[in-house]
């Protein structure tokens, strides 16, 4: 048992890291390894005193501060949890908690689905869309635009720092869908050959902004400029439901050398780095609503500023609604 | 190597394949390369007629200026030279010779010159305290941003790493050695870093004759997120870098390079079905362009076309083509 729960935690530890570093770059794929991880410490560390649930949980959410798939999905599996605490008690729910991951997992697998399924319809029949970074939801929506039998093309951009659009460029070709991948830089170049832009989200605030991959906000203004619809695919569960209370999103910011700098060119650098050379690395910006056509969530194709009424159902706004911070204390107290 | 029945000179082949890989990069710097292969071409001519060295230069001319289709700088500065060898009516392949190696010395020193007094026409547009942000590598721009530094204005400046092929990181090397304080930032977060810039400097590839600036790929998102954000957008150019042909209207050609330059082979060799496409060039329309800083003042872009007819129509460096006289009052 004991043994079981240290590798837990060590594999929950690893998980962590690689979500934090873009090892995992989908952020509902971040969301949902951190909770299959987190059940796995639940189920192997009860009563156990090196597992501190909120310790666990805070370091989840802090390990990519910026998304909201984490930060939601985690607190929807412990309202979940709570629930059966109260109703049934500990033993029980540990028994229950492997069905819970799977309710969550199941509710978001079918947001991104219909998400999708809904932007696909936004799709035309030989459209130039152009996307940014890499996501699960926008390669699933182009997908099903091209089951139905429309040609799509894309053009995808490689997405420093990072350059996850390189596997987004590959998976879209696998899938059938002509793709050319260009520099972050040569988006407004390509601008104008470009029917749609698609983009996924880490976080939509209250107002209806959304924060993504760094770039995103430049390819919206380019879009704008050239008249180009821009449309946000994504689960309501990336509402940024505390920007409803005045937060500010965290944008993270990867300051080190190697975000940038090729390894071979760090020499020449060196003399200067860390004295009046220094390398600013932003992950995400912030895309103003002004600049998204709409958002596509899987509640139905909005404008940006209208999410807030589509998310209140999820999180409960205006009344005031349980948070992460409180639920997370309630079961806290209640595994122990 | 063998052009127009001519031998080509070693070096100058050198030249133009430097320029053609890029180990020679910047406008001002192909230009004057391109001034110096002529001058180079002319001292190792192997001997004959006048009309023969006439025909040679003309043929190293050509082969000089197929380097870099979008580089402007090239082809005005091999023009200048030319047109100097013909205005000159040489008598002897001596004299031809001698007039040949004076003119590129010439172009040589005004493109010199001329980096200078734009670092000073430019420092005046910096204001104390200014944070400016500049993209790909430019000696015009960088000798801006350096003189306005050694005046004491400049506070910090953006430098974008300016992919694929990171000339960023030769402006930012350059202007750490300068002691001005360089903040490096993938060329993604121009728009999140925009709101902090108070001047954007950008060089020049070419400048077309309604003012619209052909440089590296990128400036024109830099100038979009600076119009947006109501920053200032400067472009430092030497008035060579003005487009004689776009005046009859030519477009101006944006070259495409090697995907290699974006992803290494092996990635090709996995993902053969994505098209890798590497443009070079963007064009920023005049309307996002403050002023261009030239070496003849401070103008707007709109009066490009007016030193193109004033100062390179009216005593034509550009003997093929037949600029038009226009009346513009």
């Amino acid at each position: 048992m004991g043994l079981e729960c240290a590798e837990a935690l060590a594999s929950y530890e690893r998980t962590l890291s690689d979500v934090g570093e873009f090892r995992v770059p989908g952020s509902t794929e971040a969301a949902t390894e951190v909770l299959g991880s987190l059940a796995r410490v639940l189920k192997s560390c009860y009563r156990d005193p090196r597992a501190d649930l909120e310790r666990l949980v805070r370091s989840a959410v802090d390990s990519r501060p910026s998304s909201q798939s984490v930060r939601n999905i985690l607190f929807l599996f412990l309202e979940k949890l709570h629930r059966e605490l109260h109703a049934s008690g500990a033993g029980d729910a540990l028994k229950r908690v492997d069905d819970l991951v799977r309710e969550v997992e199941g509710y978001v697998v079918r947001a991104r689905e219909t998400a999708s399924e809904l932007a696909s319809r936004r799709v035309e029949d030989g459209d130039t869309v152009l996307t940014h970074s890499y996501s699960t939801t926008i390669l699933r929506l182009l997908a099903r635009a091209r089951e139905r039998g429309l040609r799509v093309y894309a053009y995808v951009t490689e997405s420093r720092p990072g350059g996850e659009g390189k596997l987004m460029a590959s998976h879209l070709w696998r899938s059938g869908i002509g793709t050319k991948l260009v520099v972050d830089s040569a988006v407004r170049y390509v601008m104008k050959d470009v029917d749609k832009v698609f983009v996924s989200a880490e976080a939509i605030a209250a107002n209806g902004a959304v924060v993504n991959k760094v770039g995103t906000s430049t390819m919206a203004l380019a879009a704008k400029e050239a008249r180009v619809g821009v449309y946000v695919v994504s689960g309501l569960y990336k509402f940024g439901a505390e920007t409803l209370f005045g937060d500010l999103v965290a944008i993270e910011e990867l300051n080190k050398p190697e975000a940038v700098i090729p390894p071979e060119r760090v020499g020449e650098l060196a003399p200067y780095l860390g004295r009046n050379l220094h390398v600013r690395c932003p992950l995400y910006d912030i895309t103003p609503p002004e600049y998204i056509d709409a958002i596509i969530t899987d509640r139905g194709l909005i404008a940006p500023q209208a999410v807030v009424y589509l998310a209140r159902e999820l999180f409960g706004w205006p009344k005031s609604r349980e948070t992460l911070e409180r639920v997370l204390t309630e079961v806290a107290s209640l595994w122990k | 190597m063998e052009v127009g029945g001519f031998s080509i000179p070693g070096e100058v082949v050198r030249i133009r394949e430097d320029i053609k890989s890029m180990r020679i990069r910047g406008a001002g710097s192909i230009a004057r390369h391109g001034a110096l292969a002529l001058a180079l071409a002319a001292e190792r001519f192997p001997g004959g007629t006048l009309e023969e060295f006439l025909r040679y230069i003309e043929a190293v001319a050509a082969f000089v200026r197929s380097a870099r289709p979008t580089a402007v700088s090239l082809p005005n500065a091999v023009s200048y030279v030319v047109s100097r060898l013909k205005r000159g009516s040489p008598q002897s392949v001596e004299e031809a010779r001698e007039l040949v190696v004076r003119a590129a010395r010439e172009f040589v020193t005004y493109s010199e010159n001329a980096v200078k007094t734009i670092a000073q026409l430019g420092a005046r547009r910096i204001e104390r305290g200014d944070i400016v942000m500049t993209h790909c590598h430019s000696a015009a721009s960088v000798a801006v941003i350096v003189e306005a530094h050694r005046q004491g204005k400049v506070e910090r400046v953006f430098v974008k790493e300016t992919r694929p092929a990171f000339q960023g990181l030769i402006t930012a090397k350059e202007l750490a050695r300068e002691g001005v304080e360089v903040i490096l930032v993938p060329d993604s977060a121009v728009r999140y870093y925009m709101k902090r810039v108070d001047k954007v400097v950008v060089g020049a590839d070419a400048v077309a004759a309604n003012g619209a600036l052909v440089n590296k790929i990128g400036t024109s998102l830099v100038a979009l997120a600076a119009k947006e954000a109501r920053v200032r957008v400067y472009v430092a150019s030497e008035t060579y870098k003005f487009s004689p042909y776009t005046i009859v209207g030519e477009l101006v050609p944006i070259e495409v390079r090697d995907p290699t330059e974006v992803v290494d082979v092996e990635w090709l060799s996995e993902n053969p079905g994505v098209e890798v496409l590497n443009p070079v060039f963007d064009v920023t329309p005049p309307e996002y362009i403050d002023a261009i800083i030239t070496e003849l003042g401070v103008i707007p872009p709109q009066a490009v076309a007016l030193i193109l007819i004033e100062e390179y129509g009216a005593t034509p460096v550009f003997p093929e083509l037949h600029v038009p006289h226009l009346d513009l009052g």
